[in-house]
C-alpha cells in the first residue's frame, strides 16, 4: 500500500469513527467495528477516544507507514438507524471484501438516508409520555393532561432545536413550558395532578447517553463512560431547573 | 364550587360588558379586514390582538374578577403563555396570517361559533349577566383557533397547542362546571388537529420516514384516542 | 383483573419504548419488537414487585436480563445490534422521577439551607432518591450487557450479512 492509499484510508475510517460516535454509539461497539473496517481494507487501526475529539493511528500490515487522525466529533443527534447500518456495513466491508471506493459509496448512501418525520416523532413521544403517566398511577385526565403539555414541550423543543439554539437553554425552556401547560391541572381539582406535573418533564430525560455511559462503564471504556454521564447529569440539572421555574411560581400558593 | 364559578363569570360580565363589545367589534373589524384587505400591518395588527385578549383573559379575568376560584393564577400564567406564543409569533414572524386552501371554509364557521355562546346560555335558561359571553377564555380559544383554520397559509403551531390543551382542560369542566358551551371547542379543536398536521406533512414531504400515509393514520387515530377517552372521561 | 393490570402495563411501557425510542430513530424494523421487549420488561418488574416484593433495583436487573436475551434473537432476526433493541425497550424503566427528584431536592436543599431540619429533610431525600436512581440505572444497563458477556462472538455479529444495506 502507498502512503496516499493509506492517507485515504485513515480518512475514511476517520469519519466513519467520528459519525458512529457523534451518532451515540457506545465506544466499544465504535472501536470494534472500526477496528474490523480497518481490517478489511487490510490495515491496523489504534483508536483512543474521549468526548470531543478521536484520535486514531492507521498503519499498514507489511511495510512500517504510520497514519495518525485527531478528528473532531461531530453532534448529530443520536440515529439507531445509523448504529445498525454502519455495523452492518463493517461486516459486509469485511465479508464481501469490499474496495474503498465500493465502502465509501455504500457509506454516503446509508448517512443520507432519510431521518424521522418529526410530526411522527411528535405524535409518539407525546403518546409515550401519556402512557408513562398512566405507568406511574395517572387517571385519564392526567394522561390527556400530560399528552398535550408533552405535545408543546416537545415541539418547542424540535423548534428551538432546529433554531440551532444551545441544548442546555432548549432544555430549560422546554420543561418550563410543558410543566406549566401540565400544571394547569391543578384547577381540575384532580388528586392526580401532581403526577401530571411531575411526568410531563420526563420525555426530556436523556436514557440513551445515560444507558450508553453504562454500558461504556461495564466494557472498561470508563472515562468516555462519565463523560457521557456527566452530560446526561447536566442535561437533567437543566430538566429539573425549568420545572423548578413552574414549581416555583406555581406552588407558592400551593405549598 | 360551582356557585363561586358562575358568581365569577357573573360579576365578570355586569362589570366589563362594554369592555367585552368592544373585544368582539375590533375583532370583527380586524377578521374583515384580514380576509379582504389583507396587508403587512393588519397581520401585525392580528397578532397583536391575540397577545393583548390573551393578556386580558390573564390579568383581568382570571386574577381581577375569577381569583376567588382556586388556582385561578396557574391560569393565568397559562394565558400569558398564550400571549408568549403570540409574542414570539409577533417578533419571528412565525406564521403568515394568509388564506390557503379548503379548510378556510370551516374556518369561518368555527370564526362564529363564539357569538353563539351567549344563545347557548340563554336557550339554557340563564339570564345575563349569568352567561356565557365570547369573551370567556374558551370562546377566545375558539376565536383563535376559528383565525388559525381560516388563514392558514403557516400557522402558528405554539398557539395551537396552546389551545388544544386548553380545550382539554375546558372539556373536564362541562361536568364540573356545568357548562356544556365548551363541547365546541373541542369539537373543533380536535378535527383541526388532523387538518393542521396533516398539511404540515405536506409541506416537507418526501425527506423523511415513515411514510406521509402511516403518520397521517397515526394522526387520526390519536384523534380518535382524544376524542373517545373525553366522551368516556 | 390480575391478567389486566400486568397487560395494560406492557401495554403502556410498549408505547412509552416506541415514542421516546423515536427521538434516537431506530430503524423502522425494529419498532415491533421494541415494543415486544418494552412489554415483557416492564410486565415482568411490575409483577416482580407488587406480587413477589421484591426491591425496584434487582427487579430492574432482572427485567433488564430479560430484554437483553431477548434481544439476541431478534437482532439476529431484523439484522440491528442488540444495544439497538435493547436501549429504546429500557427507556421506560429509567428512573426519571428519581433522578428529577434528586436534582429537585438538591435546589430545595439551597432553598432551605438556612433552616436545619428542613435543609436535613432534603439532602436525604437527595441522598436517598440519587442512590435508588443511580443503582437501577446501573442494573439497567449491568443486565442487558450480561447477555453480550455471555455470548461474546454471537452477540457482536447480529449485523453480519444484513440484507438492509
Amino acid at each position: 500500500m502507498t502512503r496516499e492509499q493509506i492517507a485515504e484510508t485513515a480518512d475514511f475510517i476517520a469519519r466513519y469513527l467520528s459519525y458512529m460516535l457523534g451518532a451515540g454509539v457506545h465506544t466499544s461497539r465504535v472501536v470494534r467495528n472500526s477496528k474490523r473496517l480497518g481490517n478489511a481494507l487490510g490495515v491496523d487501526v489504534a483508536i483512543h477516544t474521549s468526548q470531543k475529539t478521536a484520535m486514531l493511528t492507521v498503519s499498514d500490515k507489511d511495510s512500517n507507514v504510520l497514519n495518525t487522525r485527531v478528528v473532531d466529533i461531530p453532534s448529530f443527534p443520536i440515529s439507531f438507524e445509523w448504529n445498525a447500518d454502519l455495523s452492518a456495513l463493517s461486516w459486509a466491508a469485511h465479508d464481501r471484501k469490499m474496495t474503498l471506493e465500493e465502502v465509501r459509496r455504500e457509506f454516503d448512501t446509508l448517512v443520507s438516508k432519510p431521518g424521522m418525520n418529526p410530526v411522527f416523532v411528535l405524535f409518539m413521544v407525546s403518546l409515550a409520555n401519556a402512557s408513562f403517566c398512566r405507568l406511574f398511577g395517572g387517571d385519564i385526565w392526567a394522561m390527556l393532561v400530560t399528552f398535550t403539555a408533552t405535545m408543546i414541550g416537545f415541539f418547542t423543543r424540535q423548534h428551538l432545536t432546529k433554531k440551532k439554539v444551545n441544548h442546555y437553554i432548549v432544555f430549560i425552556v422546554s420543561a418550563f413550558v410543558a410543566s406549566i401547560c401540565a400544571s394547569t391541572s391543578l384547577s381540575l381539582g384532580i388528586p392526580t395532578a401532581e403526577i401530571a406535573l411531575a411526568t410531563s418533564v420526563l420525555y426530556l430525560v436523556p436514557g440513551v447517553p445515560l444507558i450508553n455511559g453504562l454500558i461504556d462503564i461495564t466494557d472498561g471504556h470508563i472515562q468516555t463512560g462519565i463523560s457521557r454521564i456527566v452530560n446526561a447529569f447536566m442535561l437533567i440539572v437543566c430538566i429539573a431547573i425549568g420545572l423548578s421555574i413552574t414549581l416555583i411560581l406555581v406552588k407558592n400558593s400551593l405549598l | 364550587m360551582k356557585e363561586i364559578f358562575w358568581n365569577t363569570i357573573a360579576s365578570y360580565n355586569a362589570a366589563t360588558w362594554p369592555w367585552q363589545l368592544a373585544f368582539i367589534a375590533a375583532a370583527a373589524v380586524l377578521t374583515l379586514l384580514l380576509w379582504f384587505r389583507p396587508r403587512r400591518w393588519v397581520r401585525i395588527a392580528a397578532k397583536l390582538y391575540m397577545v393583548i385578549i390573551s393578556l386580558w383573559i390573564a390579568f383581568v379575568y382570571y386574577l381581577k374578577f375569577a381569583s376567588a376560584r382556586e388556582h385561578s393564577e396557574v391560569l393565568a400564567i397559562f394565558w400569558c403563555m398564550m400571549a408568549l406564543a403570540w409574542i414570539y409569533d409577533l417578533v419571528t414572524n412565525f406564521s403568515s396570517f394568509s388564506r390557503s386552501g379548503k379548510a378556510s371554509y370551516w374556518g369561518l364557521i368555527v370564526l362564529v361559533l363564539p357569538l353563539a355562546y351567549p344563545f347557548i346560555s340563554i336557550s339554557r335558561g340563564f339570564v345575563f349577566p349569568g352567561i356565557t359571553m365570547p369573551v370567556l377564555p374558551s370562546a377566545v380559544a375558539l376565536y383563535m383557533l376559528g383565525m388559525l383554520m381560516t388563514f392558514n397559509e403557516k400557522i402558528n403551531f405554539f398557539a395551537y397547542i396552546f389551545i388544544l390543551h386548553w380545550s382539554i382542560i375546558a372539556i373536564s369542566k362541562i361536568t364540573l362546571f356545568d357548562i356544556p358551551e365548551d363541547i365546541l371547542l373541542a369539537v373543533s379543536s380536535i378535527p383541526a388537529m388532523v387538518i393542521f398536521f396533516t398539511r404540515s406533512l405536506k409541506s416537507m414531504s418526501g425527506k423523511f420516514k415513515p411514510s406521509d400515509k402511516t403518520v397521517t393514520v397515526l394522526i387520526s387515530a390519536v384523534a380518535v384516542l382524544l376524542a373517545g377517552s373525553l366522551l368516556a372521561g | 383483573m390480575i391478567i389486566l393490570d400486568i397487560i395494560s402495563d406492557g401495554l403502556f411501557a410498549a408505547v412509552a419504548a416506541m415514542g421516546f425510542g423515536s427521538i434516537s430513530g431506530p430503524p423502522l424494523r425494529a419498532f415491533p419488537y421494541i415494543a415486544i421487549l418494552a412489554a415483557a420488561g416492564h410486565a415482568s418488574r411490575y409483577c416482580l414487585m407488587t406480587f413477589l416484593g421484591i426491591d425496584i433495583v434487582s427487579a430492574s436487573l432482572v427485567a433488564a436480563f430479560i430484554i437483553g436475551c431477548g434481544s439476541v434473537p431478534f437482532g439476529k432476526k431484523v439484522f440491528c445490534p442488540m444495544t439497538v433493541l435493547y436501549i429504546p425497550a429500557l427507556l421506560p424503566m429509567v428512573p426519571g422521577t428519581y433522578a428529577y427528584k434528586t436534582v429537585f431536592s438538591l435546589i430545595m436543599f439551597f432553598q432551605e439551607i438556612s433552616s436545619p431540619t428542613k435543609g436535613n429533610e432534603y439532602l436525604q431525600e437527595m441522598i436517598f432518591n440519587g442512590a435508588v436512581s443511580f443503582s437501577v440505572l446501573f442494573m439497567l444497563a449491568v443486565g442487558a450487557t450480561v447477555p453480550v458477556f455471555l455470548l461474546r462472538e454471537r452477540a457482536n455479529s447480529m449485523t453480519r450479512g444484513s440484507k438492509f444495506i
